[in-house]
């Protein structure tokens, strides 16, 4: 089944054009990574779908219906997550309170704190303590539970690993099954290229707002992506 | 020396009043970014409010409050919804103009229905009637204010650290761009937090009321007190606006106590000294 279709996305900040033409289809169950160089607007495709960027009402398609424009309190409630670049806590709120922030989205399901904790234990004693007092990889544990308290149907994850020690990052990694085994669709964008494709079934590849690259993420090739990041070697 | 004493705890117990004033101001900015220079006539038509339910239509105080409250918050509701919304932004302009604009539209609004004329509610024994502790009378008034000042600081606390509500004020506050994306209806939430602020704002009207006179024009210094008050006690501190009240209320007792044409100037003088040798205020954090 077909969850997510993005077609013909135009996406604006002011005058700027950040993508251009977009096509994006993402099935049921399935992890799809976008891959590109910074600036290449894989931020801007993620929050336009989030409904953060403002684009034609007919440009995405989530579940059978057009979102695309939807403010993202609307979005949030279809059952798209967002983990925000730079994790982005409230930092006057404990951890629990962040968390509980991602029931706003007024969804139930599976995920609650408690579910949270067993699959980020490291959460657990520092539920009390404020979003700006823990550790880099802690905050990305609370802003990834903070969105799987939203118990979303798809999940977008913005640079999962950027500034993580190689460490922390393999405990977040670790957790990636664990979401998907309960059946949550999810697109990551990551500066690890290879991480990225080992942990996706599909890749796009986007260049200065434009995909030039896409396929099955064990079928894709090196010298392609080498190729679509940087141009023809001449 | 008693009658100094007199003069500080009298001071120290109006300081609820200042309290309140500055509550609203507080929260508003803290949360909205919004510096609402029409707080004060805000303030001043909710004492209109009061004074035409008490004594134009000759009801009981205790109607006027179940009356004054909800139309008030109301009001709040509707004026950041429809109005101030549309100013909230990166900028501080548009607020700050638009709230400025209101400001005369009350005061305007407030001489042509009730002219220029003094007013003041008359809550009869209650308001002479005095508590003697040894060689000092405390005002039975003042310390009701005061207590109420308590509870509404108190109960302000409560919504924001045991609530749901709460919690999602903060959260907006923090960072709202984040808090949408989590579900929240922002703009809904800047209108309950305008009510909230309202409701504070008319209880401090109700018990303005009928401490001193007032007219059409007494906004614009109910509004420099709450700001003196929000910096003396730390922006965005709920209780360093009861300790910043409470400040601004023994200065101008000690200035009112050595000349009586001191004591606005010493209060003016308490503020600036504060704000020089602490920027952030009392109980401010130095963040940001």
């Amino acid at each position: 089944m077909r969850l997510l279709k993005v077609s013909g996305l135009d996406a604006y900040y002011g005058d700027f054009q950040a993508i251009y033409n977009v096509n994006i289809d993402l099935e049921s169950g399935q992890t799809v990574a976008l891959i590109g160089p910074n600036g290449a607007g894989k931020t801007t495709l993620l929050r336009s779908i989030a409904g953060w960027v403002s684009v034609d009402r007919r440009a995405i398609q989530f579940d059978g219906e057009f979102i695309g424009g939807r403010p993202a309190n609307e979005v949030v409630a279809l059952g798209i997550g967002l983990v925000p670049e730079g994790r982005r806590l409230f930092p006057s709120l404990t951890v629990a309170e962040n968390l509980a922030m991602g029931q706003e989205s007024g969804r139930t399901g599976i995920w609650t704190q408690e579910k949270v904790l067993e699959v980020f234990p490291a959460l657990r004693d520092r539920l009390h303590h404020l979003g700006s007092e823990l550790s880099g990889g802690q905050q990305q544990m609370v802003a990834i539970g903070r969105a799987l308290m939203s118990n979303p149907r798809l999940l977008l994850f913005d640079e999962l690993s950027l500034g993580l020690a190689p460490m922390v990052v393999n405990d977040i990694v670790h957790a990636l099954p664990e979401v998907r085994a309960a059946g949550i669709s999810i697109i990551l964008v990551d500066q690890d290229v290879r991480r990225a494709l080992t942990m996706s079934d599909y890749a796009y590849c986007i260049l200065e707002g434009k995909i030039n690259l896409c396929g099955p993420s064990d079928t894709i090739d090196f010298n392609d992506i080498d190729i679509a990041f940087f141009g023809k070697p001449s | 020396m008693t009658e100094f004493l007199n003069s500080v705890i009298q001071g120290f117990l109006i300081g609820g009043l200042y309290a309140l004033f500055a509550a609203g101001l507080s929260l508003v900015f803290g949360i909205m970014r919004i510096v609402n220079l029409a707080h004060g006539d805000l303030i001043i038509a909710g004492s209109f409010l009061t004074f035409f339910v008490v004594s134009s239509l000759n009801l009981p105080i205790w109607i006027s409050i179940c009356c004054v409250l909800p139309l008030m918050a109301g009001a709040g509701y509707v004026l950041q919804r429809g109005l101030l919304n549309r100013t909230v932004g990166n900028n501080v302009l548009p607020p700050l103009l638009v709230t400025f604009g209101i400001s005369i539209i009350l005061q305007n609004v407030l001489l042509q229905i009730f002219t220029a004329d003094n007013r003041k509610i008359d809550l009869g024994e209650i308001e002479i009637m005095s508590l003697q502790v040894g060689p000092i009378a405390m005002g039975w008034y003042a310390i009701i204010i005061l207590g109420i000042a308590i509870v509404v600081i108190g109960g302000l606390e409560v919504i924001s650290y045991r609530t749901r509500l709460g919690r999602v004020l903060r959260a907006t506050t923090d960072d709202p761009e984040i808090a949408r994306l989590m579900g929240v209806k922002t703009e809904h939430v800047f209108g309950l937090a305008m009510a909230i602020a309202m409701i504070i704002c008319a209880v401090a009207a109700i018990l303005f009321s009928a401490w001193t006179s007032f007219t059409p024009l007494s906004g614009p210094s109910r509004l420099l007190i709450a700001f003196e008050v929000v910096v003396i006690g730390g922006m965005g501190s709920i209780w360093g606006t009861l300790i910043g009240g409470v400040v601004l209320g023994v200065a101008q007792a000690v200035g009112g106590y050595l000349d009586p044409a001191w004591q606005n100037l010493a209060g003016h003088i308490a503020f600036i000294i504060i704000l020089l040798i602490r920027p952030s205020g009392i109980l401010g954090s130095n963040q940001r």
